[in-house]
């Protein structure tokens, strides 16, 4: 875990591409220092880019045909009616 | 807008089902992303998604051009896929442990199902687990992950799709962020 509440915003600040130069440059220098926000900071960096990482996943073939065919028929029963 | 998505529309709206079926194309890769990252399985996630374009078609004169129609889009498929998870039993759960097996779980048959070839076998199998730790975290954190990180929408794209403040999208994108971090951090 991050040492303290301002390291963990500094952090979400940097995650977010929010912080300011010297916002940056004071994480760096914390965290050369302080390997609980070192090991925090890197873990959620790594934890982004796999999510990022996940392949596209694709309809089937036949997705667009079936959507249609349901427009075109009248009765279709709702199954996630509200 | 896109002029040529507001050309579709106005086409829809008078009832010209080949305009729709574009619009389909052209928006079924995002939208089925969106119900597959939410629910994690792949026949629900088409379930949804046909569900998606059924209510936008039917509602569709209830869509205000003025509006992005991605984020309208969205929303349908995120509130059908929110209201799927709530309505589906703790047992339905892809964790949940089949009778009398021995702590084996639907999450593991599927992954042995789809057995990709020995050189995709690593990375595959890493897809999997991540889809299955994004399936662990609360819907409200799972929509603004998979929104941010998955669709890359911005912070105010997904608070007009969530219909929350910009300020709750932030706060759960940290949490959500910090929630995978515990999930995953065994793997780094």
């Amino acid at each position: 875990m991050a040492c303290s509440l301002e390291m963990k915003q500094l952090i979400d600040a940097v995650l977010d591409k929010e912080a300011a130069t010297w916002e940056q440059e004071k994480l760096k220098a914390h965290i050369q220092a302080c390997d609980n926000c070192k090991q925090h900071y890197h873990q959620l960096v790594k934890s982004v880019d796999l999510i990022k990482q996940l392949d596209q996943q694709h309809p089937p073939e036949h997705f667009t045909a079936s959507v249609l065919s349901c427009i075109a028929a009248p009765n279709r029963e709702y199954k996630y009616k509200r | 807008m896109d002029p040529k998505i507001k050309r579709l529309i106005k086409k829809v709206k008078k009832g010209d089902q080949a305009a729709f079926s574009e619009l389909v194309n052209l928006y079924k890769n995002q939208v089925y992303n969106i119900c597959y990252r939410m629910v994690g399985l792949p026949q629900e996630a088409e379930d949804l998604a046909q569900e998606t374009f059924l209510r936008a078609y039917t509602n569709i004169e209830r869509y205000e051009t003025n509006r992005k129609f991605s984020t309208w889009l969205y929303r349908i498929a995120t509130n059908l896929s929110i209201d799927y998870l709530r309505k589906k039993k703790p047992s339905d759960y892809l964790d949940a442990e089949i009778p009398g097996t021995n702590g084996f779980n639907m999450y593991m048959h599927i992954a042995s199902c789809e057995r990709l070839p020995e050189e995709h076998l690593l990375e595959n199998e890493m897809q999997e687990t991540i889809q299955y730790e994004i399936s662990q975290l609360p819907p409200k954190y799972r929509s603004v992950i998979v929104l941010k990180y998955l669709q890359d929408l911005s912070l105010k794209e997904i608070s007009e799709i969530l219909d929350i403040p910009e300020t709750t999208v932030k706060t759960r994108v940290h949490r959500g962020r910090e929630a995978l971090r515990k999930r995953l951090r065994h793997f780094f």
